[in-house]
């Protein structure tokens, strides 16, 4: 063999035997020795492998030199042994006999070339990544559901690096060098690609979850300034109880029954008002007295109607991202309104929750369209953090199996949501 | 004549809501009882004189509202009527849900709610008083909308589940839903289930729990329409109050 097909075989090796620690990782999760050790490994198996194909070449030590250190890998990873030596013989049968069926089939096809052990190899390898990669979407290990253009590309990189690398070495006018150099291109560039998505869903996943810390956070940071909000009433109420009793007993002294009444009916508005929830589920209360006293604090015109039973059976957490982010909407669109109204009603009814909020608006919506679906535009400034406000939104109602429901006509902005609270 | 029963213990709110109904317009004819405490009431019913609505205060004394509810609901029979209850509290135990509660009114509740609700219940009664007819071994049967709890295909009969009875009748539940006109609040679950939204106490995704424990299935190809027909009809309530 000369320098530039042992050089080409070492770096088709080198993909061959990545491919073995993907396909472990993808059976058996992280390694428990960590990453250093688990790449030294690998490495001392890709160099027994290729020194016995390369300096001896007996079949026979090839085959004790993949087989051998292949399940002797399988002892990085945790798991039942029983599984591990299945899971390590699956793989190398899996290789072999894509092996044997991509060098019949190029037999078939094409008279011997130079190189076509090369080739070979790379069309089995290229096949198996592709396997690999499909088995990790689908396997039980899988993380999230893909798009449709991650299949296509699992499809379309392995299969179009076969068809290149095809054309390279059957096409005639072989070039080991140049074909050396085009199969390393090949291959990096398929790693790397898969790579990278992997490490952009990771950073999806992790910044999304970001943000539901923040929301949770947002929501914490509320209800405390509610609460402030409530002590710093009774406090009023306590200073400015010597006043009232005085100014009553005056009243009843003077026999004005007529304008004592009036001043209780006064003194009772006061105390009640700032308190439009008193369900006896201290998470919706809290957010909805406070979300309503902004409201109030706009100038908006309430009608409300709340009917849920004392220990509603939805997260805490769940209600305080629906309500929060609804009825943040419902403010933001009233400040911008000349005519300021708002109507409420959440509802339990068989089983069922029913919200509906439906307020005023100036006329004005910016949609974008997110999924497929239309969706409402914030008009504030920071529009990536609010635009999470309706993912948020819709996030609840689908884990509760719901349904919502917008409507915008006739100068009001309407939301009708349903969520199952029972199993 | 559409009839209400009124009971609280204090005798002032039972003549107020009696005086609220009397002046208010909109409501079919009315025939107003007041009872203070939970066992005239039920005492009253079981003597022979069900009523169409029942508004009830939560507190009341020996017995309590959510008691006289359950009472009234399973064992004397008033399962189509509708309940209203009265409360000094917001605060609601999930039992009382359980009863499928018309509404509450907060003390001190205002004219207007009272009177729509009372409206809406008088609507709801009056839309299911017409009756569902059918022929069985050439004898015809009549059975009151509001009677029917539901429906249940077997085999090649249709089983007619009312309050008081099961009936059977020749035919597949799709033929009988085409050739009859069921009024809104039917809704199909599954293929051999359709359902008076009346009686369901619970609904979940899947399955639904109806008033005298009956567990009905909802299958996957019905699930969005049921999802859409119990939004339409809680919303064709609430918009019938305005």
């Amino acid at each position: 063999m000369n320098l530039l097909n042992t050089l080409a075989y070492l770096i088709v090796n080198t993909f061959h035997i990545y491919l073995f620690f993907l396909a472990y990782r993808i059976f058996f999760g992280e390694s428990r020795v960590g990453r250093k050790l688990e790449f030294l490994a690998y490495f001392a198996f890709y160099a027994v492998n290729s020194a016995a194909f390369l300096v001896v070449g007996s079949p026979y030590l090839n085959l004790t030199t993949s087989i051998v250190p292949l399940l002797a890998l399988t002892c990085l990873y945790p798991g039942k042994t029983s599984s591990k030596i299945l899971h390590g013989l699956f793989i190398f049968v899996a290789s072999m006999l894509l092996e044997s069926v991509s060098l019949s089939i190029l037999q078939l096809v094409a008279a011997y070339f130079d190189g076509m052990e090369i080739a070979c190899n790379m069309v089995a390898n290229m096949c198996l990544f592709a396997l690999e990669l499909i088995y990790k979407q689908t396997g039980p290990r899988k993380k999230n559901e893909q798009q449709a253009e991650y299949w296509l590309a699992i499809i379309v990189l392995p299969v179009g690096s076969i068809v290149i690398t095809m054309l390279v070495y059957g096409g005639g006018g072989y070039q080991a060098g140049l074909n050396l150099v085009i199969v390393t291109i090949l291959i990096v560039m398929n790693i790397l690609a898969f790579r990278l998505y992997d490490l952009l869903t990771e950073y999806y996943v992790s910044s999304y979850e970001q943000k539901m810390l923040q929301q949770q956070n947002e929501a914490y940071t509320h209800e405390i300034e509610l609460i402030q909000k409530a002590d710093e009433t009774a406090r009023l109420l306590r200073h400015d109880m010597r006043n009232h009793v005085s100014a009553l007993k005056q009243l009843v002294e003077q026999g004005d029954r007529e304008e004592a009444m009036r001043y209780l009916d006064a003194f009772a508005e006061d105390v009640t008002g700032g308190s439009y929830a008193d369900t006896g589920n201290p998470v919706f209360d809290s957010i909805l007295n406070y979300k309503l006293s902004t409201a109030k604090d706009l100038g908006a015109n309430l009608t409300f109607e709340i009917a849920v039973p004392e220990g509603l059976e939805i997260e805490p957490f769940d209600i305080s991202v629906l309500l929060g982010n609804l009825l943040d909407n419902a403010n933001e669109a009233l400040a911008n309104s000349p005519e300021k109204n708002m109507e409420i009603q959440i509802r339990m009814d068989r089983g069922l929750l029913h919200i509906h909020i439906s307020n005023s608006y100036d006329g004005n919506t910016q949609k974008a369209v997110l999924n497929g679906r239309e969706i409402y535009q914030t008009r504030k400034e920071n529009k990536q953090r609010h635009g999470f406000g309706l993912q948020s939104i819709t996030k609840v109602v689908e884990k509760y199996h719901g349904v919502i429901e917008t409507d915008d006509r006739n100068g009001r902005f309407t939301v009708d949501i349903m969520l199952y609270l029972s199993k | 004549m559409y009839r209400v029963a009124i009971c609280d213990d204090e005798s002032d709110v039972c003549a107020a809501l009696a005086e609220i109904l009397d002046r208010a317009s909109g409501l079919p004819e009315l025939e107003v009882a007041s009872y203070y405490d939970g066992e005239s009431l039920c005492k009253a019913v079981e003597r022979g004189g069900p009523f169409d609505l029942y508004i009830l205060d939560i507190e009341l004394p020996c017995i309590n509202g959510v008691e006289v509810g359950r009472k009234l609901r399973n064992e004397l029979g008033q399962e189509y009527a509708q309940l209203l209850y009265i409360s000094g509290k917001e605060r609601y135990a999930m039992q009382l849900f359980d009863l499928r509660p018309l509404n509450f009114l907060t003390k001190p509740f205002s004219e207007e709610k009272v009177v729509q609700c009372v409206r809406l219940a008088a609507s709801l009664t009056e839309r299911t008083t017409s009756f569902f007819e059918f022929k069985h071994k050439k004898q015809l049967f009549r059975v009151l909308y509001r009677e029917l709890r539901y429906f249940e295909s077997r085999n090649k009969h249709v089983v007619i589940h009312t309050v008081n009875t099961d009936l059977m009748m020749l035919g597949q539940l799709s033929d009988l839903k085409q050739v009859r006109d069921l009024p809104e609040n039917f809704i199909q679950v599954h293929q051999s289930f359709l359902v008076n939204y009346e009686y369901v106490q619970r609904f979940g995704y899947q399955q639904m729990l109806l008033d005298n424990g009956t567990v009905i299935p909802i299958s996957l190809p019905y699930r969005k329409k049921v999802q859409e027909q119990v939004m339409k009809l809680s919303a064709a309530r609430r918009d019938h109050k305005r």
